[in-house]
Order: C-alpha cells, then sequence, then structure tokens
C-alpha cells in the first residue's frame, strides 16, 4: 500500500518535472519532418540489400544443385543429361519459392507499407535469383558442350526446358494458392518435372535426337515467354493485394 | 538507413533540450533542426542508443556554439524581444501551474539546483535518456552517472522537503 502511494507520487513528481521543464511548442516542426527526406538510396545499395534477405539455404540449394551436374558431368559424362534434367526443376523451386514469400507468408500487405514498394523488392529478389540461376545454367553449359557433344544451343535449350517448366508451373500455383500449400504444391511441381524429365531420358531417346531440336526451342520460347507473363502478374497482383 | 528512433518523439525532446540550455524559441528550433540535418548527413546509427548519443552530442556542440556566439556580443534587440515573447506565451501556462502547490513546490526545488544538475534531471527524468547514453555522452562510466543521478536526486528531494511536499 505505501509503495504504491510512493510509486504513485514519483509518477506525480516526473510528470510535474515535465511541466517545469516544458518548452513552448515547436512552430516549425511539422514542415521540417515533412520535408526531411530519408536519405536515398542506390540501386547497387538496394539490391546488395536484398542479397541479404534471401534465405541461406536458397545459396546452399544452388550450390549444391551445380555441385552434383558438375560432378555428373566430370565422372558420369552418359548421365549428365539425365542428372541435369532431374535437379534443374530443383533449382527452378527454390527460386519460385523464395520470389513468392511474402504471399506465402501472407505478409504481402504489411511489406507494402515499408519503405521501399512491394514490386521494388519481389523484382530485386527475383532479378537476383534469375541471374544467380542463369549463372548455374551457364556454367553448366559448356560442360554439357565437351562432354556430350552437343552444340551450344542444343545443350542450352536441354537446360533450360525443365527449368522453365517448373518456372512457369510454380508461379502460376505461387499466384493461386496460399501459405504453405502453395510450397508444397511447387515442390511437387519440381518433383513431377523431375522425374518425367530422367523417364524421358529412358523411355523416349528419340525426343532428344537433332530432328526434335526445333520443338525444344518452341517450347523454350513458349514457356520463356509464359514464365515472364507470370513474373508479372506476380508482381502486379502482390502490389495490389 | 533509416533512424532506429522515433523522429517526431525525438525531435520534441532534443529540441526542450535545447530551449533549455539557450532560453530561446527561435534558436533552440534551428538547432534541433540542425541537429537533425547533421545525423542524417553524416552518421548511420543501427541502434536506438548509439542514435541518442550521437543526438544529443550533435545538439550540446550546437547549444554551445550558439551560446558562445552570444556570449561573445552577438546578442541582439531580437533575442530580448523573443525572451519577452516567450514569457509571454508562459504567462497563462505559468498562471494555471502556479495554482497547483505540487507544481510551484517543484519549480522552486528544480530552481534552487545547479545548472548541470537540472541537465541531468532533464535528460534522465524528462527526457527519459537511458543511464547508458548519458555515460557516453557526459564520458563517464554508467556507475559515475547512477552516483550523480543519486546526489541530484537526493539534492532535488532536499529542495522538495524544504517547500513541504516529501
Amino acid at each position: 500500500m505505501r509503495r504504491a502511494r510512493r510509486r504513485e507520487r514519483q509518477k506525480r513528481l516526473q510528470q510535474e518535472l515535465k511541466h517545469v521543464f516544458e518548452a513552448p511548442e515547436p512552430l516549425r516542426k511539422r514542415a521540417f519532418l515533412r520535408a526531411l527526406e530519408q536519405p536515398a538510396m542506390s540501386t547497387p545499395a538496394f539490391v546488395a540489400a536484398q542479397l541479404g534477405y534471401i534465405r541461406r539455404w536458397v545459396w546452399a540449394v544452388s550450390t549444391l544443385i551445380f555441385a552434383v551436374c558438375a560432378t555428373a558431368a566430370l565422372w558420369l559424362p552418359a548421365q549428365m543429361l539425365w542428372v541435369v534434367s532431374a535437379f534443374v526443376p530443383l533449382l527452378s523451386l527454390t527460386a519460385v519459392t523464395e520470389s513468392g514469400r511474402s504471399v506465402q507468408y501472407e505478409m504481402a500487405e504489411l511489406e507494402m507499407a515499408t519503405r521501399f514498394s512491394l514490386r521494388s523488392v519481389i523484382l530485386a529478389r527475383m532479378g537476383i535469383l534469375g541471374l544467380e540461376n542463369l549463372a548455374l545454367l551457364a556454367g553448366l553449359l559448356p560442360a554439357g558442350v565437351c562432354r556430350m557433344g552437343f552444340g551450344v544451343a542444343q545443350a542450352g535449350v536441354y537446360l533450360l526446358l525443365p527449368y522453365l517448366l517448373t518456372a512457369f508451373a510454380g508461379l502460376w500455383a505461387v499466384r493461386r494458392l496460399r501459405g504453405r500449400e502453395s510450397v508444397y504444391c511447387c515442390a511437387g511441381i519440381a518433383a513431377c518435372v523431375s522425374v518425367l524429365s530422367a523417364a524421358l531420358q529412358g523411355s523416349a531417346p528419340q525426343l532428344f535426337e537433332r530432328s526434335a531440336l526445333v520443338w525444344w526451342a518452341a517450347g523454350v520460347l513458349v514457356l520463356g515467354a509464359g514464365t515472364a507473363g507470370q513474373c508479372v502478374r506476380l508482381v502486379r497482383e502482390s502490389a495490389a493485394a | 538507413m533509416a533512424m532506429p528512433v522515433d523522429m517526431e518523439e525525438q525531435y520534441d525532446r532534443i529540441y526542450r533540450y535545447c530551449y533549455f540550455r539557450l532560453h530561446s524559441r527561435q534558436t533552440a528550433e534551428d538547432i534541433t533542426q540542425e541537429t537533425f540535418l547533421r545525423y542524417l548527413e553524416n552518421y548511420a546509427c543501427a541502434t536506438a542508443e548509439q542514435a541518442l548519443k550521437c543526438l544529443y552530442t550533435i545538439a550540446r556542440n550546437l547549444c554551445v556554439d550558439a551560446y558562445r556566439k552570444k556570449a561573445a556580443g552577438e546578442k541582439c534587440v531580437q533575442s530580448g524581444a523573443e525572451d519577452t515573447a516567450r514569457e509571454g506565451e508562459f504567462a497563462q501556462t505559468d498562471r494555471m501551474e502556479e495554482q497547483l502547490v505540487t507544481g510551484m513546490a517543484v519549480r522552486a526545488a528544480v530552481a534552487a539546483l545547479a545548472q548541470d544538475e537540472q541537465e541531468i534531471l532533464l535528460l534522465r527524468f524528462v527526457n527519459e535518456v537511458p543511464a547508458g547514453t548519458l555515460a557516453q555522452l557526459y564520458g563517464i562510466s554508467r556507475f559515475a552517472v547512477y552516483r550523480r543521478l543519486a546526489a541530484v536526486t537526493k539534492k532535488f528531494r532536499e529542495a522538495l522537503s524544504r517547500e513541504g511536499l516529501e
């Protein structure tokens, strides 16, 4: 009881002290705070900041996939296409799930209220992951050319088609589903594309002949356009959520 | 990097501190704004404690500069007019406060303290600056801050009891 009274007296004293030290209302506070711009951040600094928000497991999985594919190129050249086709969809999976993280965790609304627009954040992360995946695929291209005797274009479409198919279907799923469901769906799509690619190597070798190359190229073009379209829609829908 | 402290809240506190040091509304507000501008231009503190230390250090140095200029004979007519205006603005508030016995006693007790004692009282109990930040600001240890605070509080309480409050 005495302690409570003492605490109350302390509080009252502190209030009185605030009155004693009170200064007249500042006149230009609103105008100053409104006029004070946040210090500008350059694009490279912004992209570098976003780099830190990409989870470590994404980098770890990408490195692992590259290591597995590179090992296959060195030690099992005959199996390389099979291995790459099976693993590249997983690479795409990491990029898709990371790009749709705001939507998956239903944080899009909160992120839109932050300093940078959600649109620029998603675009920056997609750009970083896309470039990283492209660099990995480009790194695997010489192995495909040298070890399996493919032309550059041939090796390129064999690498890109399963990647783009997974990216297209994964982004479609991320746009349609919410929360954990979208992650499971993306994982399922990646697994299906992975198994399908590996199975086609053995069951339909005619698909990998030079004569079928035009169909592969058409597939890459169609899926590339479709993936780009899905990316644009994802960014637009996230920003308008 | 964005400021790790609430700028609006700190604006009021820095302004109150500057006003306490300079007793001029116009100069206090100029220095408050200059403090924030200098902080944003030159510092990128990660924690609120570091930011507060920087803000108060800049504000204190700017207040000292302003005080020196004033002392060097640059005190102009405006300052006198400003003080008169300030007194006018406060007259109404003072009248209300003076009706309260507690308010009068506290005011008298604060007036009985030295300038540096009033400053630490303002920083710790009114502006709620953490003891760690005060230690950095004064360049002394945290224990020394606690000792100084205890001494000032004791003196303040004695003054209050003389006014018949404690």
